[in-house]
């Protein structure tokens, strides 16, 4: 079964503004995070 | 003298006769114009005017092949007093009356309810004058206009299709997915309002980079079609690496790939490859001090964005004095979310209360950690440096 390809309108590098990015997280919030690093 | 007169006596009969005939001869019947969808129920009016007074009326209606005559009935208006009857078998409408009278009412006689073809284009309705006269049964001359039914070329069902996929690069690890609608309703996807641009409308659905492998589902409805797409990121960025068509953005897709993978495994088990790069950023600074509040430590969260975290020591009781967000009885911190990938190298200035730090995100990768977490931010500042050098072209 050949592959379905969509067509790829265009790549976007301009400002987007981020209320019309729905962001979808699989785990909880801190779940991104790396360990915290104490400095200074 | 006397041949003279005679004469001017037969001009004058002739044209009194002339005026006569003239004034017998005014009625119009009107067959309407109307536009049908094929296999609509369409109407076509019937009207009667310019009537001089008229007895009765006898036509014979008829129509070009295709539509399907279902009904005649009587008008709203013209020729009111007269009884009518009508007739499928013979597409015959009659007007008359035993009384002897005159009516003179115009407007709507009768209307013929079609069943329209199922082929686009013009049919024309008329009817035959059988007969028509005044209660002297003197004949009435009736010019018909002619109408026709006008079917519409059908519109095409309402489409829903996903027909594009992208990349939003603007530091941020995202899915964009377009869906093409000809219907003219509401278009949500994901239970929200489609966003719309030139190429169709769409949703955009950002993820961390450690879920860029996950299918995502976008579902678009205008409440009666429904159209679906799944993709990951992953499969996006699959679609521009090595394709000619977008030489430009290779480094930076390539950096994307690379870094999401990395933060992939990172989360899963820990590890990273081991990446070759010097971050350069600004070596950070803590100074001043506030009473009740002592820096604790710095961390990154790699969401679809950077966010960058200052952790401090303070009582939960205080902390909203400075606008931090607790984390425990002794512990909050404030967060700078939704850094691009681009902007990863600026300082950052933080002040709570006489404390000032200043500290780029990037730096993080200098305080000293172990080396796959120093190697999953090398991959950041990786792609930190393709994004500077996308937006400068």
């Amino acid at each position: 079964m050949a592959k379905e390809i969509y067509q790829s309108p265009e790549i976007e590098a301009v400002l987007f503004d981020s209320e019309d990015i729905v962001t979808v997280s699989f785990t909880d919030g801190d779940s991104d995070a790396l360990p915290p690093v104490i400095w200074g | 003298m006397n041949s003279l007169r005679k004469i001017m006596t037969f001009v004058v009969v002739i044209a009194m006769m002339a005026v006569l005939s003239v004034a017998v001869s005014a009625a119009t019947l009107t067959i309407g114009t109307v536009e049908a969808e094929a296999g609509d129920s369409v109407v076509v009016p019937v009207t009667y005017t310019d009537n001089p007074g008229t007895n009765g009326m006898q036509l014979i209606f008829s129509w070009a092949e295709g539509p399907t005559l279902t009904a005649i009935t009587r008008g709203q208006s013209g020729l009111s007093s007269l009884d009518f009857n009508s007739s499928l078998v013979t597409n015959l409408a009659m007007w008359e009356t035993e009384q002897y009278v005159n009516d003179t009412t115009n407007g709507e006689v009768a209307t013929l309810t079609f069943t329209a073809p199922e082929t686009a284009g013009e049919y024309e309705v008329s009817a035959t004058l059988d007969d028509c006269w005044d209660m002297d049964w003197e004949d009435i001359d009736v010019t018909i206009v002619p109408g026709k039914i006008v079917v519409k070329e059908a519109a095409p069902a309402a489409t829903l299709t996903a027909t594009g996929q992208n990349l939003i690069i603007d530091g941020g690890v995202n899915a964009k997915v377009y869906f093409d609608y000809t219907g003219t309703g509401e278009v949500t996807i994901n239970g929200k309002d489609a966003l719309k641009d030139d190429n169709g409308y769409y949703a955009v659905i950002a993820v961390s980079p450690k879920d860029y492998a996950t299918k995502l589902t976008f579902t678009a409805t205008d409440g009666t079609l429904t159209a679906s797409h799944n993709v990951s990121v992953q499969d996006i960025i699959g679609l521009y690496i090595d394709n000619a068509d977008y030489a430009a953005e290779q480094a930076l897709v390539t950096a994307l790939d690379t870094y999401c993978s990395y933060a992939a495994t990172y989360f899963a088990d820990g590890t990273v490859p081991t990446v070759d790069a010097t971050v350069v950023a600004a070596t950070p600074s803590i100074t001043g001090t506030q009473t009740g509040v002592t820096f604790n430590s710095t961390s990154l969260v790699l969401r679809d964005k950077v966010a960058l975290r200052h952790y401090f020591n303070v009582a939960a009781a205080d902390a909203a004095t400075y606008g931090l967000t607790v984390l425990d009885d002794t512990h909050a911190y404030v967060e700078y979310a939704n850094i691009a990938a681009a902007d990863l190298a600026n300082v950052i200035k933080t002040e709570i209360g006489g404390i000032t730090i200043n500290f780029a995100p990037l730096a993080y990768a200098n305080l000293g950690i172990d080396a796959n977490t120093a190697n999953l931010v090398k991959a950041l500042y990786n792609l930190h440096k393709e994004a500077v050098a996308y937006a400068a072209n």
